[in-house]
């Protein structure tokens, strides 16, 4: 596929320059004045690799994925996205870091006055890509997803699947070297989950680093992958293929 | 079949919904009425200046000799006149005829005033070397010797009280200008709020897909001028052509009673500037405002 030509290069030249694409040191988490959702967690994530983020509904997944796509500010402790420290960033600056990372909403976040291609194409006009280009690579991109019938549908008349679909390629079609998921398969049917999961695992083996925030344990043990797990505000990383131990 | 989105379509890339809404055309109204009665009252002060200016440049030039009935008998009213002409710093002095006489104290004493043999006095329009003045008291004295009664009317006595007057209502056409334009930034502010609020989900999406500030700001301000644009123009139209039907008919009344309703090139030129100052404002009222509110999101 002409669309990810060049995004290995791009990904090989990072992973020469940096170890890890994200590091969470000493991390908490706190909503205005309520108790902290994150307590001092710290990890990080490689460049390249697919991560699961798992806990129950409401232990804080969405929370830790907010800071990493520099939505939510930390109450304390230091994250490096690509390396750069987000609290010294100007708002440019992290204008630009946003524009390397791809995210999928949980609940989508698609634009419901914008047809899909125009949905697809927002990273790309916010980059400044011209619209021969546009033009080129969203069909190609929604051909991907399997949505090529849908150019100028509008998201309202889509099932919770093709949104879903939308908000993946709107996610990728900047090539982004980071790509967050927030709960993506929670709405959608088992055989959409899966195809999703393998939607995504493409695009890792193109070299974009993959985050999945999930409380679906049997989406977890189908693809497996390292875990950083959740659970009453602290976080403990998993190697690959551990949540069967540890669901036990 | 995929039709690809228009060269418009892609220049103005409409990620935010302002047009059609009910909000927004309620306020592309009231914007449209905040232009036409801000045009309206700076014609209105500009008429204001141009008469007032116009009054007080013919005022200071002129002098109106009032020579009592009684006395202007014989040669009296010639001899007035040849002293006038021979004084220092006086272009001309000419009696007013009986008949444009008549016509001033028409309003006050109707069209019949010829058959009521009133004992007006006689008039004499005494011009003066523009920028230069006469030595009221001296000549006065000197007529006065001539026809005693006579007056000698520099018109200082109410000019002054006339002038402050014209300031004074110079002043509150400004100050409604400038009441008008603080509304219109406040409304401009309260929308753009408003607007913010209800396009939270599409902003914050834009900035999470890594739109710099001022790129959102751009499209906020692209919008609403496409919104608002329309209404700046229809206001400053309606306001324009009720001015220019004033300057039309106000030249047909009054015969020099009224003041003068024209407008210079120049007076017209600073009109036509009051859409793009409005607009100006409008961009850069709104620039700040989303700046503002961008600034408190991460």
């Amino acid at each position: 596929m002409d669309f990810w030509c060049g995004l290995k290069e791009e990904i090989a030249a990072l992973a020469h320059e940096l170890e890890d694409i994200v590091c969470f040191e000493n991390v908490s988490i706190r909503y205005s004045l309520s108790a902290e959702v994150l307590q001092e967690i710290s990890f990080k994530l490689a460049v390249g690799s697919f991560n699961f983020i798992t806990g129950p509904s409401g232990s804080g997944k969405s929370s830790l994925m907010r800071s990493m796509y520099l939505a939510c500010r930390p109450a304390q402790g230091r994250i490096s996205i690509f390396g750069q420290d987000t609290l010294t960033l100007t708002r440019d600056g992290q204008a630009a870091l946003r524009r390397k990372i791809g995210v999928v909403f949980q609940e989508f976040k698609l634009i419901n006055h914008m047809s899909a291609f125009d949905n697809v194409a927002l990273p790309l006009r916010i980059a400044g890509v011209g619209e021969v280009e546009i033009r080129e690579y969203v069909p190609e991109l929604l051909r991907w997803v399997g949505l090529d019938e849908q150019l100028n549908s509008m998201p309202t008349t889509l099932s919770r699947g093709e949104q879903q679909q939308v908000a993946i390629a709107r996610a990728v079609i900047a090539r982004p070297q980071l790509l967050l998921a927030d709960e993506p398969t929670s709405s959608v049917d088992s055989e959409i989950a899966i195809r999703l999961m393998y939607l995504l695992q493409e695009l890792n083996k193109n070299g974009t680093t993959i985050v999945v925030a999930t409380h679906n344990d049997e989406l977890v043990r189908s693809f497996p992958h390292p875990e950083l797990r959740i659970d009453n505000g602290g976080l403990s990383v998993l190697p690959t293929g551990s949540l069967h131990d540890h669901s036990k | 079949m995929f039709c690809p989105p228009g060269p418009f379509m892609t220049t103005l890339n409409r990620f935010l919904p302002f047009r059609g809404d009910p909000i927004s055309r309620r306020f592309s109204i009231i914007v449209g009425l905040l232009v036409f009665v801000c045009t309206l009252a700076l014609a209105a002060s500009m008429f204001l200046y141009s008469a007032g200016d116009t009054w007080r440049k013919n005022m200071s030039e002129t002098l109106t000799v009032e020579v009592p009935e009684k006395v202007a008998k014989g040669n009296v009213v010639d001899r007035i006149i040849a002293i006038l002409i021979n004084s220092p710093n006086i272009v001309s002095a000419a009696i007013v005829s009986k008949r444009k006489v008549d016509k001033l104290v028409e309003p006050w004493l109707g069209s019949s005033i010829s058959e009521l043999d009133l004992p007006l006095p006689v008039l004499v329009d005494v011009r003066v070397f523009p920028g230069k003045s006469v030595n009221i008291e001296g000549l006065s004295s000197k007529l006065k010797k001539i026809a005693p009664g006579l007056i000698l009317d520099d018109h200082s006595n109410w000019f002054l009280d006339d002038w402050e007057n014209f300031n004074f209502v110079k002043r509150i056409y400004f100050t409604v200008i400038a009441v008008i334009i603080l509304f219109t930034v406040g409304i401009v502010i309260l929308t753009t709020h408003i607007g913010l609020a209800i396009n939270n989900d599409i902003v914050e999406v834009l900035h999470l897909f890594g739109a710099p500030d001022f790129y959102v700001v751009q499209k906020f301000q692209i919008q609403t001028l496409l919104s608002l644009g329309p209404s700046v123009i229809t206001g400053f139209m309606a306001a324009a052509g009720t001015v220019g039907i004033t300057q039309i008919y106000g030249a047909k009344v009054g015969d020099g009673l009224s003041p003068d309703f024209t407008l210079s090139l120049t007076q017209w030129a600073s009109l036509a500037a009051l859409p793009f100052f409005m607009t100006l404002l409008l961009i850069v009222t709104i620039g700040v405002t989303v700046r503002y509110r961008l600034g408190k999101m991460m």
